[in-house]
Parts: C-alpha cells; structure tokens; sequence
C-alpha cells in the first residue's frame, strides 16, 4: 500500500515539476463528493455566478469574477 | 353498455393502482461567520408522491439570511419551490422539472457582466426537460435542456430582460473489464439586451473512472480522469483553457472500526501554448466507530485538506459523535481553516478557528433533532470573536399508502 502511495506521489511531483506554476487565471473547481448544496456559495456571489443544479453548486465561468467569497464561505472545502 | 361506463371501466383499474406519499420537513437555524445578530434560518419542506413507474416530488424551500459590516452576502432573501415529475416507459425516462425563485423582499444586489454597472436580481423561473435511455451493453443515454427568465432591474427600477439557455448530454458506458468511460457536452448562452451582452460557452468531457479494487492489504482505490475541453471567454475576454484532471482515492481498513480515507487530485489547464497547473489537492480522514451496541453508533473523525490553486487553502477538523443514551449524542467539533478572504483590509489569507459542541436526538428514522453552540475566531485586521448557535429538526413521518 505505501509503495502504491509512494509511487503515486512522485508521479504528481514530476508533472508538477514539468509544468509552469499556478495559472494567473484559471477555473475554480467544484468537488462534486464534497458539495452538499447548502447554497451557500450562491448567497455570496456577487455576480450571479454560482448556482445550485440538481444537488451541485455549479460556477458559471463566463460570470466568474475570482472574487473567492464562495471559497471563503464553503463548509465543506468543496471549491479550489 | 353505455359509452361513458365503458369509459369508466377502462379507466377504473388505473385510478386503483398503489400510490404512496412521502413528505419530509426540515428547519434549520444557522448563526455564521457571516452575520452578527441573526445568521441564516432556512426551512425545507418536501414531499413525494409516487406510483409503480412514475413521482412527482415538490420542494419548497425559504432561506433568510443577515450580513455584517465585514462580510456582505447579497442573495438574503429567497423562496424557491422546485416541482419535478419523472415517468419510466420501459427504457426511457422522462424528467420535465420547473423551479420558480422569489426574492420576497428588496431583491439582492447584482454586478452585470461586462462592467456594466449594479442591479438588483428579484428571482427567476427555470423550466427544464431531461431525457434518459438505457441501451444494450450497459450504456445510458441521457440529454437535458434548461431555459432561466431571470427577473433583473436595474438601480432605477427598470426591468431588463436576462435570458439563458443551457443544453447537454452525454453517455455512460459502464464496460464488463472494472471501469467506466463516460463524454457529454453543454452549451451555455447568456443574453442580457439592454446592456448589449451575448456570451456563450461550450464544454465537451470525456472521462474514464475506475470501480473500486480492494487490494491484498484490505485497501480499496479508485481513480478517475477527465478531460474537458472548452470554448469560450471568461469576464476578462480571455480563452477558457481545457483542463486535464486526475484523481486517486484510497480507503484503507485497519479493523471493521478504524479506517483512513486519502485523496489526491492534481488539474491542468493547457491549450496549444502553455500547460500550468490549475490545482492541486490532498486530503486525508480518519475514521473510527465504536460503541455500535446504541441506537446510534459513535464515531470520531480527524481529518485534513491542503489545496492550491490560484489560491491556497488549508483546513484541519476533528468531529465526534458520542452516544450517551439511546437516541441521544454528543457533539464536538474543532475546524482550523486557512484560506483567502473577500474582507477588506484584512490581507490575503484569513485564519478561523471554530471550536464548537452540541446535542443531537435521533428517534428511529423519523425524527432528528440537534442544537450545537460554537465560538469563531476569525484573524483579520484583529481578532474577531463569533459565538455561533446552530439548530436543526429533521422529520420524517413515512410513506403513506393508499
């Protein structure tokens, strides 16, 4: 088990590695497992931009400012 | 025979087919880092009736919530009712649903696109019409279409005509070999005419996810990848990038009581210039239950989550669940979080640590009750000390049949 986690931990730091660092901008990323459609998230958005679809918050990228509230507020730590 | 009984007779055998109702009722009571005085109340109330190959499901749901002089939230006020009727022929699925959001009060303060300016959204109505087929060979087919007629004014009070419009679908295939591979597409167009705002968006998945595989050493691991590629701007006209991301979990079994769960997700963003790394995530839990002889089992639960994307969040909790007597339990609950703030002048990042315990009733299946009490010390500019009471009453009185 802990060969299998190694292995996978260094396979993540090489990619990473080959890689250029964080985007500038770049879309926020919803954790479907995570998510308990509180609606939070929906509450703080200034922009209209998140909302609750069939039990899943949901962030509209086109209206998406990255103003963070939603990370902020979420219980969970459902969006990154 | 007369036509009319005759009418009577045929329709006699399905006025007497079984239907069952289930209803459901929850209230809750949140007081949050959000608000000072009052913090957010919010009551559901569902109910489902249902035949041998149809259900109608009604929610009603109204949220009231308060905001602070730190922290603002806009949307305060909301009613919304969501009615949803599915009905199975064989193979295929029906599922027209409405969904009808008010704002019963002044109306929440809304940012247009494009720089725009500042208006005030009153709520939305939001048909929808979804379709699903299960073919041969395990594949479902399945295709949704919704349309929102939000109503939006502006600062003056003039009505503006705000119009969307999303379609989708995708299949599943679930393959004999362990894994499952999965494509679908939406489409997404906003129209707002009085500030000349037209913007569409497009996305196409494809995904590949394994089932669960329990290995030697009692551990089972899943994983998963997708790749989605978009088209279309975000607010500041740049090209959405496509984004690869990948996911192992594991969950390792020590004994039937104690286990650990891990996580691990990495994302790209790439297009035909540059590969970065939209983000990363690591967490982990563990797990342990004991005294299962009660009605409730106890459990306790410590976990952590580091994430970074464009910004970098860190969380550390450590929950239990104590069965003292029959359907009561006690409550503790210890959350540090780490992570960006919208407050101003209160820098980057913002440091909470809630430390919070309670009471919980349980009566079988039909009825739950729990009050919890939590201080939050939040760091921003300074210290700010939150006390925060959290109350619920879930109910659940069985299905009816009749």
């Amino acid at each position: 088990m802990m060969r299998y986690v190694s292995m996978l931990i260094a396979v993540c730091l090489v990619l990473l590695a080959a890689c250029q660092g964080p985007a500038d901008n770049t879309q926020l990323t919803i954790d479907p497992d995570r998510c308990i459609a509180c609606g939070k998230c929906e509450e703080v958005c200034p922009y209209g931009a998140v909302e609750v679809i069939d039990g899943e918050a949901v962030i509209d990228p086109v209206l998406c400012h990255f103003c963070f509230r939603c990370v902020e507020v979420c219980p969970e730590g459902a969006i990154y | 025979m007369s036509s009319k009984a005759i009418i009577i007779l045929l329709a006699l055998p399905a006025l007497c087919m079984a239907v069952s109702l289930d209803s459901y009722f929850t209230a809750t009571y949140e007081g949050d880092s959000l608000g000072f005085s009052s913090g957010r109340h919010r009551i559901d109330l569902d109910a489902v009736l249902s035949g041998n190959s149809w259900s109608l499901a009604l929610e009603e749901s109204f949220t009231r919530s308060d905001s602070s002089d730190i922290i603002h939230r806009y949307l305060t006020c909301t009613l919304e009712s969501d009615l949803d009727f599915r009905y199975r022929i064989g193979s295929v699925l029906i599922n027209p649903d409405f969904r009808y959001s008010m704002d019963p009060g002044d109306g929440a303060e809304l940012t247009f696109p494009a720089a725009a300016g500042i208006g005030v959204r009153k709520g939305y109505m939001r048909p929808g019409f979804a379709l699903g087929v299960d073919l041969p060979g395990n594949v479902l087919l399945s295709g949704k279409a919704l349309y929102w007629k939000r109503d939006v004014e502006t600062e003056d009070g003039t009505g503006i005509s705000w119009t969307e419009l999303r379609f989708g679908g995708g299949l599943v295939w679930e393959s004999p070999w362990g894994f499952d591979v999965s494509a679908s597409g939406v489409s997404h167009n906003t129209t707002v005419d009085e500030i000349d705002y037209d913007a569409d968006w497009s996305r196409l998945d494809v995904a590949v996810s394994t089932e669960p595989r329990t290995l030697p050493t009692f551990t089972q691991v899943m994983a998963d990848v997708r790749y989605s590629a978009f088209d279309g701007e975000d607010y500041l006209g740049n090209q959405i990038m496509s984004r690869l991301t990948g996911r192992v979990r594991a969950v390792q079994e020590f004994n039937p009581s104690l286990a650990l769960n891990m996580t691990l997700t990495l994302a790209l963003d790439l297009n035909d210039e540059i590969t970065r790394v939209a983000s990363t995530q690591g967490a982990v839990r563990l797990v342990h239950h004991f005294l299962k002889s009660g009605q409730v089992p106890s459990s306790i639960s410590l976990g952590g989550q580091v994430t970074s994307s464009v910004v970098e969040t860190r969380r550390l909790d450590l929950s239990s669940r104590i069965n003292i007597y029959s359907g009561l339990s006690l409550l503790l609950d210890i959350d540090l979080w780490e992570g960006p703030t919208s407050v101003t002048g209160a820098g980057l990042t913002r440091k909470k640590v809630v430390l919070g315990t309670g009471l919980e009733y349980r009566i079988l299946d039909n009825l739950l009750i729990w009050a919890t009490v939590a201080q939050e010390r939040s760091d921003f500019s300074e210290v700010e000390v939150w006390e925060r009471l959290d109350a619920g009453l879930e109910f659940y009185p069985g299905r009816v049949h009749f």
